[in-house]
């Protein structure tokens, strides 16, 4: 494993645009909209960075663009000084257990015909991880046993997420993506996940990178936030620096809007 | 008198494995005031709003009864299986706003036509001009009615399609107005535009609100009282200042107390993590296997109600005292 | 599974196990052979000897009918597997991929799904000669389109599922993906449109042999009884009624089932 520098950025993003092309005949006049336009941030080793925006501002399009699902138009991602765009298919494939993804929709993240065990034990084969049980691997989140032979629509959304968490830990991932890893769980269950993500990230020697909507929640678990909005990202800033001197007028009404809404029960 | 009042709820499925879905819930809906619904997800929030108008599917079971009282129109319910009791109520006395507003929409229809459709049941299908949907649309805060009565629900954002369904809602006249999460799509600025519209919409038209959430904060803030439902079960409900202050179910009290550690941003004190799987929690109290003071009387039966002050009650065997 | 409350496909099952009964043991009740002649009781009515009549050559219906629905079912299950495996491959893999193939196979599709299916299995028939396999391969070369077009479309939606991503995601390979993790999620709707396709086939089969073009004597199928029939359907009712209920009822029992398996995997029943 390489050695972490903590001046290093693991992750740096340049100039990303990403725009969607809807076809309306066949091939011919193609319309274009911007998801992402001109993005660039850099998050570094142990860092848990979060791109806070409202739903639709392009922050999963950022997600997508990192895993290799959508062809960005332009800009760079460096993984570890690599460029992943440039980079080939056979070299790309070597980066994918680096970076591990958690998506928000849980409910449609295990497939829906296997049984916990099997989904868990796919996952290790494919990453060829001989060192660790499947009992150990879902104490690791917190589950015990007993899951293990029920189907996914069997569980609890908070179970779901555990399980997609531990089986995004199997390749042994350096950066783990979150999308809005909590924000449709209840608060009780919401807490004990961002708790646990807070524990794994400190154990595992893991970086996150974080998209959420819901600045309370984020303010727990982040260090680092960067706000969204329509496709830029306006301001970044360690997260107290974020909550006590907002400079962005978008920025300000959000956390403003997060500190009322907190008011209501201190 | 209170304008809606609920009595001994119960929905269970009749069919394949019965489960019950709400057991034995009662709540009462003061004339302007705003009633919260609270719980997890899969609680029963949405299916209370489904049976108060009647459109739960036929293959479940309903039990209790309903007793709707405003003015001259006093209808109460013990049969639900009647579609035609409900009739009167829809839309005109009692208004349903869903989370997922552009897709409770006609896609094919221009929301003006939309409005036009209500407003002319409401008003006994008498002509509506185009002007009175426009001046209905800018008394209900829109700034632009014309761009709005022109365009279809897809071209409308988040945020506006609830805006839309809200003045939907309002064009039927309904004296109670049921909100089923309708700001948990909603990023946090469109949210407290839309509550603060809603705010002034139910002071304007003297609506009843039913507010179904599971954001505390919202709830906190918005209602007058709260009902705290758990798997199906109503473990309290109460004025919302007594249930700040002392919180009598231990569930309410586990909620607040996270709630206010996420407020206060700092991470909640660690709480007994024990994960039951499925099972039958018909019988007990459904939130034994997470509750520090349960004992095993909590375990075989559901507690009755201690009622506080009528009508407000909570079901617990060992309350929290007062701090 | 609840079978028993489920009436469409109960009652499907029942008339095709009845189908299959009498066409797979059919032949132990009978001491005919489905080609020996007898001119002498050419057109008799049914009797003793033979339920269900004799035909223009003195050959007993019943025997005939049996061997008949062989042939017949046989086209008709053999021309859907083809069918349901070209159109399954072809609609994975464009579904899945998309772009550029997925554009000129679907625009194949197109064009095959112009053609009156009938008129140009008649054509390629009368063309090229009529024999059995020529019949399944012809059929089953015109009637993969649309399961084609279901598959792909599960596998739009499916490829875009969380769970495929996460795999994708972890390093999984695509046939991995493919055919264990989207495959097995489209088999639903695969299902219905096989058994679909089956009656639909029993159809196109008992056309072309009343027109003379699908299966050629002495062989018979339901349709070519049919056709036997024609000279005075109503005087030799012995020749038309029986293959006629026989082309009616699978066809009904099929289509039964698929209604019957669309309801049973209908998620919201469990």
């Amino acid at each position: 494993m390489e050695q972490k520098d903590k001046n290093r950025p693991i992750l740096s993003v340049s100039n990303l645009t990403i725009d969607y092309a809807f076809y309306r005949v066949g091939p011919f006049s193609a319309q274009h909209h911007a998801a992402v336009e001109n993005v660039s941030f850099k998050v570094y080793p142990g860092d848990c960075f979060a791109i806070v925006g409202e739903s639709g501002c392009g922050k999963t399009s950022i997600l997508n663009a990192i895993l290799g699902f959508v062809r960005p138009k332009n800009g760079a991602i460096f993984y570890n000084e690599q460029n992943l765009l440039t980079m080939a298919r056979r070299e790309f494939r070597l980066y994918r257990p680096e970076i591990q993804p958690v998506f928000q929709d849980f409910h449609n993240a295990l497939n829906p015909r296997f049984r916990i065990i099997e989904i868990l034990k796919e996952s290790l084969r494919i990453c060829s991880r001989k060192d660790i049980s499947i009992e150990e691997l879902i104490a690791v989140v917190g589950l015990g046993t007993d899951i293990l032979n029920y189907f996914p629509h069997q569980l609890s959304g908070g179970q779901k997420q555990r399980i997609v968490i531990a089986r995004a830990l199997i390749p042994k991932p350096q950066l783990l993506l979150l999308d809005e890893p909590v924000s449709s769980l209840d608060i009780t269950v919401a807490v004990q996940i961002i708790k646990l993500l807070k524990n794994l990230r400190k154990k595992e020697n893991l970086t996150f990178l974080l998209v959420s909507h819901n600045l309370p929640i984020i303010r727990l678990l982040a260090n680092r936030i960067a706000i969204m909005k329509n496709g830029h990202i306006f301001e970044e800033k360690p997260t107290e620096d974020l909550f006590e001197t907002p400079e962005h007028p978008y920025t300000r009404a959000l956390v403003n809007q997060a500190l009322i809404s907190c008011q209501s029960y201190q | 008198m209170p304008i809606l009042s609920i009595e001994n709820l119960s929905v269970r499925t009749r069919k394949f494995k019965p489960a019950s879905l709400l057991e034995d819930i009662s709540f009462v809906l003061n004339p302007g005031e705003t009633l919260a619904v609270i719980g997890e997800s899969g609680a029963g929030k949405s299916t209370i709003c489904r049976a108060i108008l009647g459109i739960l599917p036929k293959s479940l079971e309903i039990r209790g009864c309903m007793n709707y009282n405003h003015s001259e129109i006093e209808i109460s319910i013990g049969n639900w299986d009647d579609d035609r009791q409900f009739t009167p109520l829809r839309g005109s006395e009692i208004a349903l706003i869903f989370q997922d507003a552009a897709g409770s929409m006609n896609p094919l229809r221009k929301c003006g036509n939309q409005i036009r459709d209500i407003m002319k049941t409401a008003d006994n299908h008498t002509s509506i001009t185009k002007q009175s949907i426009l001046d209905f649309l800018s008394q209900t805060g829109f700034r632009e009615p014309d761009t709005i009565y022109r365009s279809y629900p897809h071209q409308l954002s988040g945020g506006m399609a609830q805006h839309v369904a809200l003045a939907l809602a309002l064009a039927g006249q309904p004296k109670i107005l049921i909100a089923d999460e309708p700001t948990s799509s909603l990023d946090a600025i469109s949210k407290q535009k839309y509550l603060d519209r809603l705010a002034i919409m139910k002071k304007k038209y003297d609506l009843s609100l039913i507010f179904i959430t599971h954001n505390l904060n919202d709830a906190l803030s918005l209602s007058d009282s709260i009902l705290v439902l758990y798997r199906g079960r109503a473990v309290e409900f109460r004025k919302t200042a007594d249930l700040k202050t002392s919180p009598k179910h231990p569930y309410t009290g586990d909620l607040l107390n996270l709630l206010r550690s996420v407020n206060q941003s700092r991470m909640p004190d660690e709480m007994a993590e024990n994960f039951p799987v499925g099972g039958n929690h018909d019988s007990g109290c459904p939130y034994c296997q997470k509750c520090s003071r349960a004992t095993a009387l909590c375990g075989k039966t559901f507690p009755p109600k201690t009622i506080i002050e009528q009508p407000y009650y909570f079901c617990c065997n060992y309350p929290l005292e007062k701090k | 599974m609840k079978i028993s409350a489920n009436h469409p496909l109960a009652i499907g099952c029942i008339i095709i196990f009845f189908i299959a009964l009498f066409v797979i043991f059919g032949p132990l009740f009978t001491s005919y052979s489905q080609h020996s002649q007898n001119l002498a009781i050419s057109l008799s009515s049914p009797s003793i000897q033979h339920p269900l009549g004799t035909d223009y050559y003195g050959r007993d219906v019943l025997t005939r009918l049996i061997y008949g629905g062989r042939i017949s079912l046989g086209i008709a299950v053999f021309s859907a597997i083809i069918a349901v495996l070209i159109g399954t491959v072809l609609g994975l893999f464009t579904g899945y991929y998309g772009g550029f193939p997925d554009l000129i196979i679907m625009r194949f599709v197109d064009v095959m799904l112009a053609f009156p299916r009938l008129f140009i299995v008649l054509l390629i028939i009368g063309l090229g000669g009529s024999s059995i396999p020529a019949l399944i391969w012809v059929i089953a070369l015109f009637s993969w389109m649309e399961i084609a077009r279901i598959v792909r479309s599960e596998v739009m939606s499916l490829k875009n599922r969380t769970y495929v991503k996460s795999a994708r995601a972890q390093g999984f390979s695509v046939n991995r993906i493919l055919f264990r993790h989207i495959l097995p999620n489209t088999i639903n709707p695969v299902i219905v449109a096989t058994v679909l396709s089956i009656s639909t086939i029993i159809l196109v089969e008992s056309g072309l042999s009343f027109l003379g073009l699908g299966v050629q004597p002495p062989n018979a199928s339901w349709g070519s009884i049919l056709n036997d029939a024609k000279i005075d359907p109503l005087g030799t009712w012995w020749l038309s009624v029986p293959a006629g209920f026989l082309i009616l009822f699978s066809v009904i029992g099929f289509n039964l089932i698929a209604d019957g398996i669309t309801e049973e995997l209908d998620p919201r029943k469990n």
